[in-house]
């Protein structure tokens, strides 16, 4: 048992590592600096919560079935565990350098795997309670404290994850099973995630239609009750989602039963996949180097400048890695085109198509600009989900030394980093503009600004997301996944740009306000984000030599 | 030629001294020796030597170039093989050494012709077009020598190079540095083995806790010490075989 708690411990202390850094007081100053941006991203996410469940709640309880809503917070807060953990499971699980180590600990199978999916367990605690304690204190705000309630979704807040983190190491364990996985288990990887991903948009998709596309209380009432009997459906249909939800709504036999299954999963798959876990997980550090016979003869050499060697080798590792693939190349190359199709299909079914939308907005001399903007809003919000910049100097790792006694200057490295983030970034914000020039008539023009606006945020996002990694790039990570899903640092230029994002929205909103000519909007936007290029640019330029005083 | 003139380096974060006015001086086409126990600040100081870190007071001039003023000079002189060879694991071996050679500006035909040779030498060649992933310890440390000579650099740094290699390969590097010393290059490199430094260095140095404890051919230290071995004299010097992380 000692070793259980000491293993869990080191799981734990790995996961917040980045954010509880120990040592001197300039390190601790960065922890509460890195804890209260952290805070602040979760308490953002909170409020936009917050905003939707009272939109919700006051129809709910027109409709007298308010509890439906902690029902979907469960079930939503359980759906997200799955989504964020089921990769972070399996490489964890299954690709950390670690075991190297720690498979020569007199530690039993079992008790090293229980303890990893415990302590990723306690880590997933965190998302459920994004999704059920404001939720239920909305609840209260309307339907009157409840002492029982608040213990109630503390104890779901805890147990819930269980099940969903237990789905994740089933998934991972079998997939671990694939024959062959451990000689192409990056291609194996990469296929499973281009698939969960590709799913989750769907099902995000779908289930945003409980509140997001309903414009009026009517509506959004009529879409509710439409949508509630289905989901009632899917809970049922789903028992551990359902215990939990109705653990929350009703205590007794539910929170019992939850309890169970949440024990019963968590011991099923230790029991199931421990069982020569070690040996199996010891066999991705093997080595045993692929004979690739190179005819040297035959080998054609070009030799290239270092700027463009070093954004070759960026890239390229990007692409190989499957941590890499999913975590920061997924969002900016394929979402910004997945949303503005499925942006856009809902107005191709309705009467007259996307001609008759535009009538209702003014007609086309109206419609433009506004659509433009939505949507070059949306694909950069996706766009936003570009980590490929905010992690670039982390994922060098223990490289790090290599890298920076290689005669090409700071910012040679840095450009050439910005580069590579940018080249993925404009691979994701083309095919948009196009599909909306083909599908909207007379929109060419403005499928050009749509590139051009993206393609100057995706600079900044890019830029600052740069700058926050060469302040302190997170060197020391055991597997990539790491490097880059469990990086502070991604988070952050997350929230910077989503700033930025929000005062540029901020900022045409009043030039829309104000009722100024379309084609001044236009100028004065891009005027600001050429601007805002230039600035930060400039910040990044005088920022770059600290790159080679990084004291890993 | 590479001079440490009053080197020391305290760590920002911690306030560690971990090398603490360090002078010496390696000649050219000297197979130089840096010995130490773990912690004594051997790899700190061959990251300043290799521009990684930057010194906290003093200088380090490589064939006469501040390695802190001017980098990008100094770093083009130096070929250096990191410990523990952490290279690009998604990059395939002769993708690596490409980008090695566009790195350091190695024209195309000089390039081949030296991939040709040491990939031959350290037998390496059936496996270069494999991902470095797949390479053992041993091979990843033949393909970053073979990267860090490819440029054929005028100072050769080697950080703890014979980790993980084999017998056969473990020779072959020894007598390349040999040979490159023979060309009239500069060779300094890190080592725990002592029996390696006593047998084929011209000079050797000592630090321990940061401190330079002896500088010299190893006969000189012998006599100076009234020891029979490297071995003894590194005992004696660095008080005892107790090791700690570097």
């Amino acid at each position: 048992m000692k070793s259980f708690f000491a293993l869990m411990k080191l799981e734990i202390s790995g996961i917040f590592s980045d954010m509880f850094a120990r040592g001197d007081r300039s390190a601790q100053k960065k922890s509460i600096g890195r804890g209260a941006a952290m805070i602040g991203v979760m308490g953002m996410l909170a409020v936009m919560m917050v905003i939707f469940e009272l939109r919700v709640l006051d129809v709910l309880i027109n409709l007298r079935s308010a509890d439906i809503l902690l029902k979907f917070l469960v079930a939503a807060s359980m759906f997200m565990t799955v989504m964020y953990g089921i990769l972070e499971v399996l490489s964890r699980l299954y690709f950390s350098r670690d075991i190297v180590i720690l498979s020569y600990l007199p530690v039993k199978n079992f008790t090293l795997y229980s303890a990893r999916i415990v302590g990723h367990l306690i880590a997933e605690i965190g998302i459920s309670a994004l999704f059920i304690i404001p939720g239920t204190v909305v609840f209260m705000s309307r339907t009157g404290f409840d002492a029982g309630l608040m213990l109630r979704a503390l104890a779901v807040t805890i147990i819930s994850p269980a099940v969903p983190v237990a789905f994740c190491a089933l998934v991972s364990g079998l997939i671990s099973k694939v024959p062959g996985f451990w000689t192409h288990k990056e291609l194996i990887t990469t296929v499973f995630s281009l698939i969960l991903v590709v799913g989750a948009v769907f099902i995000s998709y779908f289930s945003g239609q409980l509140g997001g596309s309903s414009v009026d209380q009517e509506a959004l009432a009529e879409s509710i009750t439409s949508l509630s009997s289905t989901f009632d459906n899917i809970i049922l249909a789903i028992p551990p989602v359902a215990w939990a939800a109705r653990a929350l709504t009703d205590g007794g036999m539910d929170m019992l039963l939850m309890i169970v299954a949440s024990v019963v999963s968590m011991l099923l798959v230790a029991v199931l996949f421990s069982y020569h876990y070690i040996e199996d997980t010891s066999r991705g550090s093997e080595t045993g180097a692929p004979m690739k016979k190179v005819d040297m003869s035959r080998t054609v050499i070009h030799g290239q400048s270092p700027f463009k060697a070093l954004t070759k080798r960026e890239i390229l590792e990007m692409i190989r890695t499957p941590a890499y693939l999913v975590n920061g190349l997924l969002g900016p190359v394929i979402m910004p085109t997945m949303m503005t199709v499925l942006m856009i299909i809902p107005f191709l079914q309705i009467d007259g198509g996307l001609a008759e939308f535009i009538r209702t907005l003014g007609g086309a001399k109206q419609a433009m600009l506004p659509i433009c903007l939505f949507i070059t809003g949306i694909m950069s919000l996706m766009m936003g989900m570009n980590s490929v910049a905010s992690t670039a100097v982390s994922r060098e790792g223990r490289r790090h030394s290599l890298m920076v006694s290689l005669p090409a200057d700071a910012r040679t490295m840095i450009a050439s980093k910005l580069a590579a983030a940018l080249f993925f970034s404009l691979v994701g914000i083309i095919p948009p503009p196009v599909i909306c020039a083909v599908i909207i008539p007379g929109f060419g023009a403005y499928a050009f600004l749509m590139f051009l606006w993206s393609a100057l945020l995706a600079f900044i996002g890019a830029v600052l997301g740069l700058i926050i990694d060469i302040g302190k790039p997170r060197l020391d990570w055991i597997n990539e996944t790491k490097a880059i899903k469990s990086n502070m640092n991604q988070i952050f230029g997350l929230l910077i740009f989503f700033v930025v994002l929000a005062l540029d929205a901020g900022a045409v909103v009043l030039l829309f306000i104000l009722g100024l000519d379309h084609k001044l909007i236009i100028l004065i936007e891009t005027v600001l984000l050429v601007l805002g290029s230039a600035l930060s640019f400039l910040f990044l330029k005088r920022k770059a030599p600290s790159y080679h005083r990084i004291e890993a | 030629m590479i001079e440490f003139s009053k080197v020391t380096k305290i760590y920002a974060k911690s306030g560690a001294k971990a090398v603490d006015n360090v002078s010496f001086t390696v000649n050219t086409g000297e197979l130089f020796g840096f010995i130490g126990p773990n912690g004594a600040g051997k790899t700190t100081t061959i990251r300043m030597l290799t521009g990684s870190l930057l010194p906290t007071e003093g200088r380090i001039l490589l064939d006469g170039v501040d390695v802190a003023e001017k980098p990008m000079e100094a770093k083009r002189k130096l070929g250096f093989v990191p410990d523990g060879a952490d290279l690009f694991d998604r990059l395939s071996g002769l993708e690596y050494l490409n980008f090695m050679g566009d790195i350091y500006g190695v024209p195309a035909a000089q390039r081949k012709e030296r991939m040709d040779k040491y990939l031959e030498m350290f037998e390496l060649t059936d496996a270069v077009g494999g991902r470095i992933s797949g390479y053992s310890k041993g091979m990843r440390q033949k393909l970053a020598t073979i990267g860090a000579l490819l440029h054929d650099p005028d100072v050769w740094i080697l950080d703890e190079p014979m980790m993980g290699l084999d017998p056969k390969a473990s020779f072959l590097l020894k007598e390349e540095m040999k040979n490159q010393c023979k060309l009239g290059k500069t060779v300094f490199f890190s080592t725990h083995v002592l029996e390696v430094a006593e047998k084929l260095c011209t000079r050797v140095a000592v630090i321990n806790k940061g401190h330079l404890a002896a500088v010299g051919t190893v006969d000189e230290l012998k006599s100076a010490e009234h020891a029979e071995s490297l071995e003894q004299i590194f005992l004696e010097l660095t008080g005892s075989g107790e090791e700690t992380e570097d």
